[in-house]
């Protein structure tokens, strides 16, 4: 069990990193990337989306760059993408374990 | 439940659950929703809440709860900033009003994109108002503590007796009220949170009808109190200002429990002075001291040793048991210390339960039984040798004849 909210990121909260690892985004140009990214699989709502902004500038993985009109544009921090790359490197882990427990049981 | 029609067909209905029970609010909107009752955009003052009645429709509709603490999602009103409710709106979702600790928003498509598709992320904008109810609550505590300590300092029962003792035990009920409703919200969130992150989900058609008639019932009950503490309040007032039940000593015929200054010598020739005034007797009654008396005489007395002259007060009280007179002689005591020029006097040994002597003015403090009586013993003979030592032995032996309750 994590001690802390953001020790590991919901799959929501590591689709928002990589969206704005992928450059500077508006909430909604955000909510677009993930459906677009997913093929519609995972559909971010919009107070979950928010709210992650709001936890995510609170933890310095994101900052405000621009505001334009009605729209908050937000980069990644350093902080930021070293938690992406993080969650990144526990997902791959994940992946490589379950990997290699298909193929120890194919193999058995 | 109160419902008033008006021309425009707005309907009036006070919510029938508490407005942290966020499954209850949203679960009774929606059946409003189908009897045709729709509500209105900041269709919410004072408890109520305000509908447009409209052909019965299907609609869902949710609480979020608002991130006050970041600042990134409102515009420093805390209502939802435009680019929130840009996107709310293109998935369905518009926003009616800010309800509380939350943005209530409503939907008419089915299915639209739920606005909360991450129950942990749900949990944790949950939690930021669980942490504000918990604060919010410790610190009410502690200001509570505070408040009691201080009057611990001041004078509680004195002020009871003055502003009224039942009107004191309503308005700390009212305290105790607030205090119990904020540690209710608080368990109410703190199981509502890991009802989220437990199951995924929270219940958007509960059943609110159950506890609906005992929350309208502990509304009302909290409006009584109120209402009560605020008129019992009032009359305190009004009867301090207008020095409710004050009459002039010429009008007074009673015979009073202590002695005034025509009772320092029986014999004397008597003569009130023409300062009507400063010669009045307040009697009222309290649940803590059913007797009580604020004498204010001042008076010439020509007797064989001399002249007395000068100003008399006194406040006598009666109370229940002789450890609430003592508890009062502590207070008054407390209170005369305070006094820069603070001292005690010499007072010859009495048969009472307590008996204290204080300067600057000249103040006897005695305590038998359940009588506590305080006099501030301003006359004196002409050549100004005091006389509060007399009126202390005089009053004692009065006491003593009245046979109070044993301490």
């Amino acid at each position: 069990m994590p001690k802390k909210a953001m020790d590991i990121l919901t799959e929501s909260m590591f689709y928002v990193l990589m969206a704005l690892s992928q450059g500077a985004k508006c909430g909604i140009d955000i909510a677009d990337y993930i459906d677009h990214r997913t093929f519609g699989r995972l559909q971010i709502g919009p107070a979950t989306l928010y709210t992650i902004l709001g936890k995510f500038e609170k933890e310095r993985f994101i900052q405000e760059v621009f505001v334009e009109g009605r729209k908050r544009t937000y980069q990644i921090t350093e902080k930021g993408h070293i938690a992406y790359l993080n969650e990144l490197a526990r997902l791959k882990q994940c992946v490589a374990d379950a990997a290699a427990a298909e193929g120890g049981y194919l193999n058995g | 439940m109160a419902e008033t029609k008006k021309k425009n067909h707005t309907v009036y209905r006070l919510p029938p659950c508490p407005i942290y029970d966020v499954e209850g609010t949203e679960s009774w909107l929606s059946d409003l929703a189908q009897e045709g009752l729709m509500l209105e955009k900041d269709g919410f003052f004072a408890g109520f809440m305000s509908f447009q009645r409209t052909a019965p429709r299907a609609a869902q509709y949710r609480l979020e709860a608002i991130q006050k603490l970041s600042g990134l999602l409102s515009d420093g009103d805390e209502t939802p900033s435009d680019e929130v409710l840009e996107l709310s709106e293109k998935y369905g979702w518009e926003y009616l009003v800010k309800y509380g600790d939350f943005h209530i928003y409503r939907s008419f498509d089915f299915p639209a994109r739920e606005l909360n598709t991450d129950p942990d992320v749900q949990a944790m904008a949950l939690n930021e108002v669980r942490k504000r109810q918990r604060n919010a609550a410790i610190w009410s505590v502690i200001y509570l503590i505070i408040l009691l300590f201080c009057s611990l300092y001041q004078q509680p029962l004195l002020s009871a007796i003055a502003i009224g003792t039942p009107c004191v035990l309503l308005f700390a009920t009212l305290i105790i009220w607030a205090e119990i409703g904020q540690l209710v919200t608080f368990l109410h969130l703190h199981k509502l949170h890991r009802k989220l992150k437990e199951t995924g989900s929270i219940d958007h058609k509960k059943d609110w009808k159950k506890k609906a008639a005992a929350h309208h019932v502990e509304k009302i009950l909290y409006l009584c109190l109120v209402i009560l503490v605020l008129i019992l309040t009032f009359q305190a007032c009004t009867s301090s200002v207008m020095d409710e039940g004050e009459i002039s000593l010429e009008d007074y015929s009673e015979d009073p429990p202590f002695v005034t200054i025509a009772d320092m010598d029986p014999t004397g020739k008597y003569s009130m002075q023409e300062l009507s005034y400063s010669n009045t007797v307040k009697e009222w009654s309290d649940w803590i001291a059913p007797s009580n008396y604020e004498w204010h005489e001042y008076a010439s007395l020509i007797t064989d040793d001399g002249t007395i002259s000068g100003p008399l007060s006194i406040t006598y009280h009666e109370t229940v048991h002789p450890w609430v007179a003592r508890l009062i002689a502590r207070e008054y005591l407390i209170d005369a210390q305070k006094s820069q020029h603070f001292h005690l006097m010499d007072l010859q040994e009495l048969d009472v339960d307590y008996a204290v002597a204080y300067a600057p003015s000249p103040t006897v403090l005695l305590q038998k039984g359940n009588i506590i009586i305080r006099a501030t013993v301003y006359f004196n003979y002409e050549d100004g040798s005091s006389l509060y030592q007399q009126w202390a032995e005089l009053m004692a032996q009065m006491l003593q004849q009245t046979k109070p309750e044993k301490s």
